[in-house]
């Protein structure tokens, strides 16, 4: 390593914890814009007016709740498995919530045309793109906690209530994953088709997911060339797996300290700002309404 | 009439191309026109002739290949004269979900109303295109009569100096025609200048100042409608409770000039006038 980079390296977590501190301010800064606030708004009604978002919460809800068989599999470890199938349900049905609605929000807007609307009023791509991100973030928020809500009531009223306060933890975790996922598919609709963005979305996800197997199995390579740009793509892609509570962190042998915790949420914000100002970016000049020239 | 220009576009060019670059049509070839403050000017044309492409341009939703276009001055870009340019697409493009009440809020919140003028504004506006009773009922539900007339509901709340009105009369009943024409009219009056497009000839005759003929993305023809449409070489003589004494002699008067006589017979209503006046004397009865 080079030896002025050591010190970034050492503080590495103060850094992310100082970088989202900021993207935090950034949104809410954005989200204080009239124009901002009234697309996030538009973006969240026309979510909750989709039968699908309660079906998919309905189904996470379900399956947390089947999760209880596990217990039988598992004697003496019962509460740690089914908290964690429950967060793994929450992550499940929460990351369809986000790739749904993220994906859908921009494309859906183009599709019935109602953004030709939208640009002959007094309105900036980022009004568009933040409002449309902090809808879906919105929506994500609302799932998550309905389906965490649950899973936490369940675990207060059951012998295995010492662990109420990790699973909270683990969904807290997992909304600030999601917030990432819906900034990559809000940066993808920019430039890919619906179909498109879905698939990249989803096998970035489960490769962000798996980010130290398959971090492992690159540093086996000997192909150098390959090897470093292989890492430097794990390096850019978001690492989804550090927001998943693991067993060993359930049953205490893995402590999650707040500064793991904060600065996992500042990497978060932070991926998900540069994900968003990109997105800005892009749908700047993007041209839309070419498919009809009459 | 007072000769701002308000829009603006110079050797307009507009082409689209595939994704690998290849042109596949060329939607718009040199347009120059010049539109005044205050004037009711058409885009006519057929279908495919280039004049969704132009409003598009003009607003700023699509990029010139080549050529400028100004609004106000400035860049159709530019979203500081976005506060003063109202549209209405072709067809009105609503959210399904929400109602004539939300859609109206949404698009007031854009405009950066506050809430008590939104509101109030948005009362006269529903009042205006006669969707008051029918305000709470999602959009999806709306005939494509009350669609278009929500998209106009829209840019009257924006009250702006230049309406972009894209067909505002396909798909009308002659009622819903002549409820659209007579809005236009009224923004005229109030001094607005109002560009519109349509392919529905009869209907531009009688509320547009100026006219401009595209075909296949090229501008044809541009002047004020009463010089596009006089036949100059042809008198019209219009006179009541004529006699057939009287008639032939007016046609002898003619011949004596040196003049043709071609047609000497009853005048016609248009069919729309017929129809609104029926319709008209139908609601009375009831």
């Amino acid at each position: 390593m080079i030896a002025f980079l050591e010190p970034l390296k050492t503080h590495w977590p103060q850094i992310q914890i100082g970088l989202g501190a900021v993207c935090l301010a950034l949104f809410a800064a954005g989200a204080s814009s009239r124009r901002v606030k009234a697309i996030a708004v538009n973006t969240i009604r026309e979510e909750l007016r989709k039968k699908i978002l309660y079906f998919l919460v309905l189904f996470g809800i379900i399956f947390m709740a089947a999760s209880g068989a596990i217990s039988k599999v598992q004697p003496g470890r019962e509460g740690e498995a089914v908290a964690q199938m429950g967060l793994f349900a929450v992550s499940l049905f929460g990351m369809l919530v986000a790739v749904f609605a993220a994906t859908t929000a921009l494309f859906s807007e183009i599709r019935s045309r109602t953004i030709f609307l939208l640009f002959s009023h007094p309105v900036w791509s980022f009004h568009i793109i933040l409002g449309k991100f902090l809808g879906v973030v919105g929506i994500v928020f609302v799932s998550v906690a309905l389906m965490g809500t649950g899973l936490v009531v369940y675990f207060a009223l059951t012998p295995w209530w010492p662990l109420t306060g990790k699973i909270a933890l683990g969904v807290s975790l997992i909304f600030f994953q999601l917030v990432m996922l819906t900034a990559m598919c809000v940066l993808g609709s920019t430039f890919l088709s619906r179909i498109t963005n879905i698939l990249m979305s989803l096998i970035l996800f489960f490769v962000g997911s798996g980010h130290a197997f398959f971090k492992d199995i690159t540093e086996m390579m000997k192909v150098v060339v390959m090897k470093y740009y292989i890492l430097a793509f794990l390096f850019v892609l978001p690492n989804f797996q550090k927001f998943a509570v693991s067993g060993k962190a359930l049953s205490g042998e893995l402590s999650l300290d707040a500064t793991y915790v904060l600065s996992a949420v500042g990497d978060a914000l932070f991926r998900a700002a540069v994900m968003v100002a990109l997105a800005i970016l892009f749908f700047r000049v993007k041209e839309v309404g070419t498919e009809r020239w009459e | 009439m007072n000769r701002n220009v308000v829009v603006r576009t110079v050797d307009l060019t507009k082409v689209y191309r595939t994704f690998w670059g290849k042109m596949y049509v060329r939607a718009l070839n040199k347009v120059n026109l010049e539109i005044y403050e205050g004037e009711v000017f058409a885009l006519l044309g057929p279908n495919g002739s280039g004049k969704t492409t132009t409003m598009k341009l003009l607003l700023g939703i699509m990029f010139p290949t080549n050529g400028q276009v100004e609004v106000f001055g400035k860049s159709p870009r530019n979203v500081e004269i976005k506060k003063d340019v109202g549209f209405m697409p072709e067809e009105s493009y609503l959210y399904r979900f929400l109602n004539a009440d939300e859609t109206l809020r949404f698009y007031g919140n854009l405009m950066g109303l506050d809430k008590k003028t939104r509101n109030k504004k948005i009362d006269e506006v529903l009042e205006v295109v006669g969707l008051t009773e029918a305000r709470k009922r999602r959009t999806k539900e709306y005939s494509k009569g009350m669609a278009r007339r929500i998209g106009m509901a829209q840019v009257l709340l924006k009250d702006p100096k230049l309406v972009v009105l894209d067909e505002p009369t396909i798909g009308l009943d002659p009622r819903g025609a002549r409820e659209i024409k007579d809005v236009i009219l009224e923004l005229k009056e109030r001094g607005k200048t109002v560009v519109l497009s349509s392919h529905l000839l009869a209907d531009m005759q009688d509320i547009c100042d100026r006219i401009a003929i595209l075909h296949r993305g090229s501008l044809i023809k541009t002047d004020r409608v009463e010089n596009l449409l006089t036949i100059v070489d042809t008198w019209e003589i219009i006179a009541k409770n004529l006699t057939e004494g009287t008639r032939q002699k007016v046609g002898e008067v003619i011949q004596d000039g040196g003049g043709e006589l071609e047609k000497i017979g009853h005048p016609r209503e248009s069919l729309e006038s017929l129809f609104l006046k029926t319709i008209k004397e139908e609601e009375v009865e009831k």
